[in-house]
């Protein structure tokens, strides 16, 4: 791999509590579950500053608000 | 899954960074450049050494030589002119003059330039495109095509496969223009003997023309939209549904300071900020705006002069981004305001091309001042939140208005054939704000503001009519002078809430337990949903193959947009019992295109929500918004105008104006009447 992967340190708890959810979900790892979290929450993110932009610009005519 | 967006300006406003790409062919030069050297140096000195009296001619008469063409070429002729004898026509374009109220003035008086033109020449209302929005109007003007060719069909247009709407007037993906035709420019006559135009709609960017171009709607504004206005004040109360960016004003003493927000990349952080600094006066009668070291004297209650200003972003600051606004303060005994216009690029260095050639917009500042680039540049949003007066918003109209005709009046003198196009927006924007003061059926017919301004409107017309005496007497009877509007006014009184009619009437399903849906059609049930609406006039059918999650069956479209358009041409307002929609037209035009144009009858069109795509509880309400006049209903109830000198060159609708015009001038070049 060109790039490797980065960690991200989890209080040992947490992480405990992530691996049970992980296991629930029937993910492979806690890793892969907290990976899942972080992209949907990123994605979701970008979906909303890309819709913010969109009114942003519409509002911005006149005749609609 | 990531939405994506189709048409959303990925930048935010922002070009490439051209700096880095001259960096990177700088350092490409000379590294090819000592390349060069060091393998054939020895045997290039000594050849130096041999013919240096040859050689330093040589490269003196080629920097003479290239000066001299490079002269030459800045100041080349930009249209094939031929004398002073040759046809010409010019064009006076007053966006949403509306035929009523140019008849109730010619009757009044109040027109006698429009009169004139009128009893020499001809005059009669002009068929407008379907709908009548202006960017749809103004390429058909442009094409003389209908919405299904030239494939503008609305001021919005919606990605099929995400349901988002983004404005048709730019095309910000592409950076191409936002129509399809042969543009009256290239039409044989007037490609021949030229095409000047003033800020001309839908434009941008501005393509190559024989002749100049400057563009008008469809400019965006430094932070990418199309117009956001900056207002700082010291008072801590919120401005509910305020558009603009409402930003704090900190005071220490007599001393305020701000920070005005630059441009900024889409998805990255909007944190440019350009520190600035007001002092009042002890009386407060007076203050400076002190910004980047250029101090702005400003009298509270009065627009400033332009105030310039420099944002640098980028890898070590180098790209540039030059802007210019004008600002309002205002002081009263609470707070202390500044009204920031929103920062339009400067016509001086912009960094997109707002003209063609691209020097011309720097050219026309050093003819008549600096001016708007905005393509739409009136603040009617801070009017409708509040936070512009009446008074200052008209004054704003008076000063663009100004510029447009400066523009007119600095290029008339020279224009000796093919075609001057001259743009004028006030008329438009002083209907749409002050319809109220002459409608007495308005909800703020009666309010003292409204009243104050009463007279707008009728001022606005008279306005054009000083404009149209002025170009006529410096036309001097040489040539044809038209007018045309793309479409006429009608009043605002009521809104119909489409996607509430469509949910009520079986079209339109909500998410499971909503009765209501937010903007950009948050809370649709799509897997239940037949059709929408979103943008101004446009309902879209949920198409199965076409839409993201569509269900109507491709051979089910016809009847289904049949049975559609029936259902809203029945539909009743329930609270007063009219039918708000006269006629629902069929429009073909591929993917794109919406199913069907709603035409509304005077006095209604569709409600600020429905042109988000918002679902809200009741379908239809009064509006109480000063934005009391409107055209987007029915074509055949906003007619524009066509005036002409000559009763020779006649159009019946915008579509055909270009193509009367070439015909015009096509004659005229064989010495045959036409």
């Amino acid at each position: 791999m060109l790039f490797p992967r980065r960690t991200i340190k989890l209080p040992p708890d947490l992480y405990e509590q992530a691996a049970q959810r992980a296991k629930e979900l029937g993910l492979p790892s806690a890793d892969a579950y907290v990976a899942s979290l972080v992209e949907r929450e990123v994605t979701a993110a970008k979906e909303k500053a890309l819709r913010d932009q969109v009114l942003k610009q519409m509002k911005s005519l006149g005749y609609m608000e | 899954m990531v939405t994506t967006l189709m048409y959303v300006d990925p930048t935010g406003g922002l070009p490439p960074p051209v700096w880095g790409m001259m960096l990177a062919a700088l350092l490409g030069g000379l590294a090819a450049l000592g390349t060069a050297i060091r393998l054939w140096g020895a045997r290039l000195f000594a050849a130096l050494r041999t013919h240096a009296v040859r050689f330093v001619v040589v490269l003196l008469v080629t920097l003479v030589a290239g000066s001299i063409m490079g002269f030459l070429w800045f100041r080349r002729p930009t249209s094939t002119n031929t004398g002073a004898t040759s046809p010409r026509v010019l064009v006076l374009a007053f966006d949403g003059l509306d035929p009523q109220l140019v008849e109730r003035y010619l009757a009044d008086g109040r027109l006698p330039n429009f009169a004139r033109l009128k009893s020499h020449g001809l005059y009669h209302p002009l068929a407008t495109s379907e709908p009548p929005q202006s960017p749809v109007a103004w390429s058909t003007f442009i094409t003389g095509e209908p919405p299904a060719s030239h494939g503008v069909f609305d001021f919005v247009k919606r990605d099929p496969k995400t349901y988002l709407p983004d404005l048709s007037i730019a095309d910000r993906r592409n950076m191409t223009l936002p129509w399809t035709g042969t543009p009256i420019w290239e039409r044989p006559a007037v490609a021949r003997l030229g095409f000047v135009a003033h800020r001309l709609p839908m434009v941008f960017p501005p393509p190559k023309v024989n002749g100049r171009v400057l563009a008008g709607m469809g400019v965006w504004d430094m932070r990418g939209t199309e117009g956001t206005y900056i207002y700082f004040t010291t008072a801590s109360e919120k401005i509910p549904g305020a558009r603009g960016m409402v930003m704090p004003l900190t005071a220490d003493g007599r001393m305020l300071r701000g920070g005005l927000p630059g441009p900024y990349r889409a998805g990255e952080a909007d944190t440019l900020r350009e520190p600035f600094e007001l002092e009042l006066s002890p009386d407060r009668a007076a203050a400076t705006l002190r910004l980047q070291d250029v101090s702005y004297p400003l009298t509270p209650g009065r627009w400033s002069d332009w105030v310039s200003v420099e944002f640098r972003m980028g890898a070590l600051a180098l790209q540039k981004a030059k802007g210019i606004t004008r600002v309002l303060l205002t002081v009263d005994d609470k707070n202390i305001s500044l009204y920031v216009s929103p920062l339009q690029f400067d016509p001086r260095a912009s960094m997109y091309p707002l003209s063609h050639p691209r020097s011309w917009s720097a050219d026309l500042v050093d003819a008549i001042g600096l001016y708007a680039t905005r393509g739409m540049p009136f603040d009617t949003q801070a009017v409708n939140d509040g936070v512009l007066s009446d008074d200052a918003f008209l004054t704003q109209v008076e000063a663009i208005t100004d510029e447009s005709e400066r523009m007119l009046m600095h290029d008339l003198p020279g224009f000796s054939s093919g075609v001057l196009f001259s743009y004028f927006l006030g008329s438009d924007v002083v209907q749409h704000m002050f319809w109220r003061g002459i409608d007495p059926e308005s909800p703020l017919y009666g309010d003292a503001e409204t009243r104050r301004h009463a007279d707008a409107i009728p001022r606005y017309y008279e306005r054009c009519d000083a404009i149209l005496g002025r170009a006529v007497a410096a036309m001097n009877n040489r040539g044809a002078v038209v007018v045309i509007s793309d479409h006429g006014f009608a009043p605002f009184r009521r809104s119909a809430h489409l996607n509430a009619i469509l949910r009520d009437t079986g079209w339109l399903a909500l998410k499971e337990g909503k009765s209501t849906s937010g903007e950009l059609m948050a809370d649709v049930d799509w897997s239940k949903t037949r059709a929408y609406a979103v943008g101004l006039n446009a309902v879209y059918l949920n198409l199965a193959g076409r839409e993201q999650h569509g269900i109507v069956k491709a051979s089910d479209a016809a009847s289904q947009a049949d049975a559609l358009a029936d259902a809203l041409e029945q539909w009743t307002d329930p609270e007063t019992n009219a039918r708000p929609i006269v006629r629902v037209h069929r429009q073909a035009g591929g993917a794109l295109a919406p199913d069907l144009i709603v035409g509304y009858v005077r006095g209604y069109r569709a409600s600020w929500e429905t042109a988000l795509g918002a679902v809200p509880e009741k379908t239809s309400e009064s509006n109480t918004k000063k934005w009391s006049g409107d055209h987007c209903i029915e074509a055949t109830e906003v007619p524009g105008v066509f005036f002409s000198s000559d009763k020779s060159l006649d159009a019946a609708s915008l579509a055909n104006v270009g193509a009367a015009i070439d015909h015009y001038l096509a004659k005229r070049m064989t010495g045959d009447r036409p």
